[in-house]
């Protein structure tokens, strides 16, 4: 059987795209996760910087989801 | 029969002294007027707190991992009437090793470049690794920055309490009544800890919890010194001193 490696790559590409998905959308579940315990922290200990640290948690979530979106579009 | 000359003071009828002194009231020295011990007024801080707030001095920046008498700090376990005196997180020089590994993971992408490994994929797929790159280091000091921003220990005025998150989902509380402290011990350890004043400071209680350990907070000696004046207040009962 003769593997080409040209043949091959698009097939590793839609392997890879796959697996950037799904890697994604586990770090999108795991950066509400972490807004979720953020939230949860600052309520048990109250402190200046709370608020920062909550708006940071958020934007890490919309960064994720700006990943699975481009993700989606890009590749 | 001689009468007094002040009539305003002295009725008609009654009998005439001899040789009346008088003196005057402006020459006269001021006689010392008795103290009344007024009771403290709301505001004022009874003694012993006052004392405490002098050995652990004040706290100057915000960002400060000592926070003496802090206005803003709360956590939900406080009681009513539970003042918090100190609230201290370990040094911030333990942050170092931390932030050093995140410089370093914001220069991978670069190495990566530099050493050609990701040129055979396409460009898009070379943007969103590096995307997913810096995502990923950003997560990684975030959490490290919360695991020492959520660990807490607190010295309130009726207890020692040491709060703890790790992995950002799993809680630790531990708390210690002032009055069942048996002994407490400190230690300051390594070439850091004794150039930034930090280290480790052991309160062994009576109670269920038989030990409650301040890893790595600064000014150990000042926190022992203001847990032995909290124990030595004249009201500090099995429940805590009660300032």
């Amino acid at each position: 059987m003769n593997l080409d490696v040209n043949n091959l790559m698009p097939l590793f590409l839609t392997v890879l795209k796959i697996f950037f998905i799904a890697c994604s959308l586990f770090y999108l579940v795991f950066s509400l996760i972490v807004v979720k315990q953020v939230t949860s922290m600052t309520k048990n200990v109250k402190d200046k910087f709370n608020s920062i640290l909550i708006s940071f948690s958020f934007l890490h979530l919309i960064a994720a989801a700006v990943l699975v979106f481009l993700i989606i579009v890009i590749l | 029969m001689n009468r007094s000359k002040d009539l305003d003071t002295i009725a008609p009828d009654d009998p005439i002294l001899e040789n009346t002194e008088t003196t005057n009231i402006f020459e006269q020295e001021p006689k010392e007027i008795p103290k009344i011990n007024h009771p403290p007024k709301k505001d004022e801080k009874p003694k012993t707190n006052q004392k405490i707030y002098d050995i652990l001095g004040h706290t100057k920046s915000p960002f400060s991992a000592f926070l003496v008498n802090p206005k803003v700090f709360d956590f939900t376990e406080r009681q009513d009437k539970e003042v918090v005196i100190l609230a201290v997180r370990s040094h911030w020089i333990v942050n170092l090793k931390w932030m050093f590994i995140t410089v370093f993971m914001l220069f991978v992408p670069n190495i990566v470049d530099m050493l050609d490994t990701l040129k055979s994929l396409p460009a898009g797929y070379q943007f969103i690794t590096h995307l997913f790159w810096y995502l990923f280091t950003f997560i990684y000091a975030f959490e490290k920055f919360l695991d020492w921003y959520f660990d807490v220990y607190i010295l309130t005025n009726k207890r020692l309490v040491d709060i703890k998150f790790n992995n950002l989902i799993n809680k630790h509380f531990a708390e210690a009544d002032i009055g069942v402290i048996q002994d407490v011990s400190s230690s300051v350890r390594g070439v850091l800890g004794t150039f930034f004043n930090f280290g480790t400071v052991l309160i062994q209680t009576a109670s269920e919890i038989n030990q409650i350990i301040f890893k790595n907070v600064p000014n150990p000696e000042k926190i022992i010194k203001a847990i032995q004046e909290l124990r030595n207040a004249p009201n500090c009962s099995s429940k805590g001193g009660d300032l």
